[in-house]
């Protein structure tokens, strides 16, 4: 335990100031200290120049690059030995886990590794408490899968008239001719064989979101879960069974785009009452927008297309290579535009790439230039990561319509 | 970004993995999944180059992903997320070595016939000397010998090394991670640059410098 004692040592006194030097560890005082003598004296400077040098040597270790094998293998780990043996003082183990062993089970064994899948799952069953009602839960995510995608939107649904109510509105149905068939219709008759194939090309994500649907899915009262299951055969059974999905889905996303207090109002309303509130929704303009004047949407947009160019390998890092290329063929106008949109799903999602202190110091600024109401709107959230949150929407919804004329996007201050 | 919302500090605003922790404490899966898949290289390359076996490694990433877990009623954010991680992660490596080295100690009579082969520094000074069969070493070489530099350093020495050049912690973080004070953070880095000057100091002074020296 010597190696941590301070020096007594002149020379080596000098060689841990230089030390911390080379780590930014120095307090102010012993900076200019230091400074000053490298200025003066050239063997402390030769000294300072092999410290970094081998410092640098280090770069050459391999980082590590794990598949996505191993977060799920690590996961399922995680969730096995925790229900197995949880620790004292967890007495109320969540839902997920309990569940999790089963479903990783089902989804690795099944799905991740095809055949070998199975052997896996005869495994597996052997370890789990529950092994029991894997067979069934199995055969359920099978039977079921086309309805488990789609679970989320069949709960904002309350039956076919609603859904051909939506599709009377102009806002959906202009929408629905041209939005892409979510393949409801198509998958209505997949076999067991055809879900499970299904669910192996299907990516971590996406299984992770069928599985949140599942548990979401158990959670509801069994009355809830046949009137969902009725609302989804019924569905496939009408003739506009096509067009109807799409209403379906197109609804879902433009209620997620909602405030919460327009969501609950939405939710509380039923029938026709709830078709008028959506109308009332659609012609009134949206409520945040009288607290950004124009001039506020460009310096927010400027400030994103800023963070965009200065973190513009960091945000192409998640983009897969045929994207990437497209990107970087694109002029440099259309280029910024699509590295903001990244960039805002990016901030969406967690707000680390506005942590370094640079980042900050722009984000005060560009606060600094926008007008008193927006300010006193921004004042009115908990945390920076809220006003943040409101920032990108205010500008995603701006793109959504188009407000951020292409004449004032390009006019920087 | 800090203004008067930061007054206090408050990790869960500045600390995105700190708020999935939250989430997993409120029994969210993906959050947990996430986290285990933003820190699964980190911490598998450094466990790596401490225990120096990457099956042990791994099965160390593990059981620290799984020890975040089962903390997670107790959590409380009163520190960077990769800090405590990377504390339990220490902890964990510790035992390891120890647990090694008790089953080395049966070994050491059979490794002493064969000289040098088994010890690392002894083959770092071979190479450094110019009796290894062609000097010109290329990166994978120079991989190697940096690799046998760190294997070089004591495990604390080690341990501080690596977490100020790959996860660029500061001396505060580490003295956290490592349970020392700060100061003693400072003295062990010294001593470790030394360490790896010395050993270093052969090769890199022949000229022979890694392609990828920053």
């Amino acid at each position: 335990m010597v190696d941590d004692q301070p020096f007594t040592d002149e020379a080596e006194q000098l060689n841990e100031q230089l030390s911390a030097y080379i780590d930014g560890e120095l307090s102010p005082e012993e900076n200019l200290r230091l400074e000053k003598q490298l200025a003066t004296d050239e063997k402390i400077r030769d000294q300072l120049e092999v410290l970094k040098r081998n410092w640098g040597v280090l770069e050459v270790l391999p980082r590590e690059n794990v598949s996505s094998r191993f977060t799920a293998s690590t996961v399922e780990m995680v969730a096995i030995r925790a229900a197995e043996n949880p620790t004292i003082g967890e007495p109320n183990t969540p839902g997920w886990v309990r569940l999790r062993p089963r479903w990783l089970i089902i989804l690795t064994a099944a799905f991740l590794s095809g055949a070998v899948g199975y052997v896996a799952s005869s495994t597996i069953t052997k370890i789990s408490p529950i092994s029991g009602l894997l067979e069934n839960e199995n055969t359920f995510l099978l039977k079921h899968l086309n309805f488990l995608e789609h679970f989320t939107e069949y709960q904002l649904t309350e039956n076919i008239e609603f859904l051909k109510q939506l599709n009377e509105i102009e806002y959906f149905s202009s929408r629905t001719k041209v939005a892409a068939d979510p393949g409801i219709v198509q998958r209505k008759s997949a076999s067991g064989e055809e879900s499970r194939t299904r669910i192996h090309r299907m990516d971590l994500g996406e299984r992770n979101r069928i599985h949140k649907n599942y548990l979401g899915f158990q959670a509801l009262p069994k009355e809830e879960q046949e009137q969902l299951l009725l609302l989804h055969s019924d569905l496939l059974s009408l003739q506009n069974a096509e067009i109807l999905s799409k209403v379906l889905i197109t609804y879902s996303r433009w209620y997620q785009q909602l405030n919460p207090s327009q969501q609950v109002e939405i939710t509380l309303r039923t029938d026709d009452n709830k078709i008028a509130y959506i109308q009332n929704i659609l012609t009134t303009p949206p409520l945040n927008e009288k607290f950004f004047s124009e001039k506020d949407l460009i310096v927010i947009h400027h400030w994103l297309e800023d963070v965009a160019l200065r973190n513009e390998k960091k945000i192409l890092r998640g983009v897969d290579k045929n994207r990437k290329e497209t990107i970087a063929q694109l002029n440099d106008r259309d280029k910024t535009r699509q590295l903001v949109i990244l960039l805002m799903r990016i901030l969406n999602k967690n707000q680390r790439l506005l942590a370094t202190s640079n980042e900050r110091k722009q984000y005060q600024q560009m606060k600094s230039r926008l007008s008193g109401s927006c300010r006193r709107k921004l004042s009115n959230e908990l945390t920076v990561n809220d006003e943040i949150d409101l920032l990108v929407n205010t500008i995603r919804r701006a793109y959504r319509n188009d407000s951020l004329r292409a004449s004032e996007m390009n006019k920087r201050e | 970004m800090s203004g008067s919302k930061t007054f206090l500090k408050n990790y869960e605003e500045e600390d995105a993995d700190v708020r999935l922790m939250l989430l997993v404490q409120k029994g969210d899966a993906n959050a947990f999944e996430e986290l285990v898949s933003r820190y699964q290289n980190r911490l598998l390359g450094v466990l790596e180059h401490l225990v120096g076996k990457r099956d042990l490694a791994e099965d160390l990433a593990q059981e620290v992903f799984l020890r975040v877990y089962r903390a997670r009623d107790r959590y409380v954010p009163n520190a960077k997320f990769s800090t405590w991680l990377f504390t339990i992660a220490n902890n964990l490596a510790s035992n390891a070595r120890r647990s090694l080295a008790r089953r080395r100690e049966v070994h050491v009579d059979q490794n002493n016939s064969d000289g040098i082969a088994g010890d690392p520094l002894a083959q770092l000074a071979l190479a450094a000397s110019g009796q290894m069969p062609s000097r010109q070493l290329d990166n994978v070489e120079t991989c190697s010998i940096v690799q046998l530099a760190i294997q070089g350093l004591n495990d604390r020495q080690r341990m501080a090394v690596l977490l100020a050049k790959f996860e660029e912690m500061s001396y505060a973080d580490i003295a956290e991670v490592m349970q020392l004070s700060p100061q003693a953070v400072k003295s062990l880095l010294s001593r470790a640059r030394s360490s790896l000057r010395e050993t270093l100091a052969a090769y890199v002074q022949t000229g022979q410098q890694p392609r990828n020296n920053s």
